[in-house]
């Protein structure tokens, strides 16, 4: 199976599973069904890529390299544990999407933030920040992967930083919102929104901080090994 | 091990959690919630002793009355109007209950999950679902080991550097050295996960017909707390069904009274949240018997 393959059923399940969530919602007064079924969804919309990698049989080389990348994320997280919004765990999956393409982008976003959440605390919240990670990972490696704008590093840390802070602060606040909000009006969701946007703006300014300081030298340890051993 | 409950096997404490979760946010009448969160609150405390009662003073409960609040003053639900707000709009009582309601949904159901991160470790999870995906399950679990191993091959870097007098000196001293041990250390981890895969490979990873090794035993004891549990979530779910607890809060507060059916899925309900708490019971006091005898 190759990825467009995937993607299609992908979006296809998708799509199918929030058709019968709308109908059911037709049917079923409250808003107790909302956060599960918005789970259901994410975890749907992720088995395909799952499946395809399984089916895929990744190489030895690229598994632990995934793996590695990953666990440079995770253990940055470890160490700004004290300041919850200093996540370099961000900048790290960016660097992983650049340089590895979009695909081990997505996984090791994906994988991190799993991961990451046995140290943390796992939660309702997990599944968001996983997709919310992943999204990152995926945009970031289909805007830079392989082009010349690679090398720029301003340009790998503004959009870093604005992607960091636009898609995975949008995603994972759709948690809190489905979690607290009980009448989903737009002040309502607004109000959750705004109480989360100090954080996510200092998330978005210190990954692009430290996409700025040491995205290029990073990118450039990995193109190293890229070329050594010759692969990806 | 601070609970009998997780020497359970993963599948019972998953069977347990999922439940527990998925009727916190499926019977939101008041009974079942205080139900759901005194029963959480207390295997919570009991997983993690006092600092719980901490987290929960200090974060757990500011966290209902902010959703509490946020609720109240931008929702404009309800009939019961207590008075007018400075934006002109209505404050009602429907809207405070009714976020209070999710505030205490958003406490059990962070609860209960402090609950799962200490009984459901990484090794558990793996032996749940690593089968199906053995390829993402090895990932999650080399990311898992990594980890440490980078943490103190960073410590051995910056020992080496001190000693080696290659410590540079100045304003941002502390912070430069930092950079140079980080740097060392993510070049060696690269180099040495090539080296790893390398090795893996060698001792036939991929092959054919290999198996993972696997510590967990279904026990008599297991079977036991699935068929309970499997009991008590067919009778909750019934009282459900047949409409015994009904709770709705938009834009009228309407509450099924105390029936007889209602008291008597209560009872099942309490008894399913408290599970892990008898179960820890029941060995404390077979121990101490078994204890008593020699």
């Amino acid at each position: 199976m190759n990825v467009k393959k995937i993607a299609v059923i992908s979006v296809l399940l998708t799509a199918a599973l929030i058709a019968a969530a709308c109908i059911t919602s037709q049917f079923l007064s409250g808003k107790e069904f909302y956060y599960p079924m918005a789970m259901l969804i994410i975890v749907t919309a992720c088995v395909p890529f799952f499946i395809s990698f399984e089916k895929n049989r990744p190489s030895a080389r690229e598994l632990v390299v995934l793996a590695c990348m990953s666990a440079l994320a995770v253990a940055s997280r470890a160490a700004f544990y004290a300041l919850p919004t200093v996540k370099p765990l961000c900048a790290i999956v960016i660097i992983a999407a650049v340089s590895l393409g979009p695909q081990t982008g997505f996984i090791c976003g994906v994988l991190s933030m799993f991961a990451s959440n046995f140290i943390f605390g796992h939660g309702p919240w997990t599944v968001f920040q996983m997709l919310g990670m992943g999204a990152v990972g995926l945009i970031m490696g289909l805007i830079f992967y392989g082009r010349k704008i690679r090398s720029s590093r301003i340009l790998l840390a503004v959009i870093g930083g604005i992607i960091s802070f636009a898609v995975y602060g949008l995603i994972v606040d759709i948690s809190s919102v489905l979690m607290m909000s009980t009448d989903f009006s737009l002040s309502q969701i607004l109000t959750i929104y705004a109480s989360g946007l100090g954080y996510n703006l200092s998330h978005g300014i210190t990954t692009a901080a430290i996409l700025l300081v040491a995205g290029q030298i990073f990118i450039e340890k990995l193109d190293r090994i890229k070329i050594k051993f010759g692969m990806f | 091990m601070k609970s009998a409950f997780c020497r359970c096997h993963p599948a019972v404490n998953l069977i347990f959690f999922g439940g527990v979760i998925v009727f916190a946010m499926l019977l939101n009448h008041p009974l079942f919630l205080g139900i759901s969160m005194l029963s959480s609150l207390a295997y919570a405390v009991k997983l993690k002793g006092k600092p719980m009662l901490k987290t929960f003073f200090l974060f757990l409960f500011p966290l209902l009355i902010g959703v509490t609040l946020i609720n109240a003053l931008t929702a404009h639900y309800g009939v019961t109007k207590l008075c007018t707000l400075w934006d002109g709009n209505s404050l009602t009582l429907e809207s405070i209950v009714y976020g209070a309601v999710t505030g205490a949904l958003v406490v059990i159901t962070i609860t209960w999950f402090m609950c799962w991160n200490e009984v459901v470790t990484e090794d558990k999870f793996m032996h749940l679902f690593g089968k199906r995906m053995p390829h993402l399950a090895l990932l999650v679990l080399m990311v898992l080991r990594f980890v440490p191993l980078y943490i103190n091959q960073l410590k051995e870097v910056m020992d080496a550097r001190k000693n080696a007098g290659l410590e540079s000196e100045g304003k941002f001293a502390k912070i430069k050295n930092a950079c140079h041990a980080v740097s060392g250390v993510v070049t060696w981890a690269l180099e040495h996960s090539i080296e790893t895969a390398d090795s893996m490979k060698s001792r036939g990873y991929g092959l054919k017909g290999r198996t993972s090794y696997s510590r967990f035993t279904l026990s008599p004891a297991d079977i036991t707390m699935v068929a309970a549990m499997i009991i008590l979530i067919t009778v909750i779910a019934a009282g459900k069904i047949f409409g015994s607890i009904n709770a709705s809060y938009n834009p009228v507060i309407r509450l099924s009274g105390a029936t007889p059916l209602l008291i008597f899925t209560a009872a099942f309900y309490a008894f399913y949240c408290f599970l892990p708490i008898f179960f820890d019971i029941e060995e404390e006091i077979r121990w101490n018997r078994l204890y008593a005898k020699t």
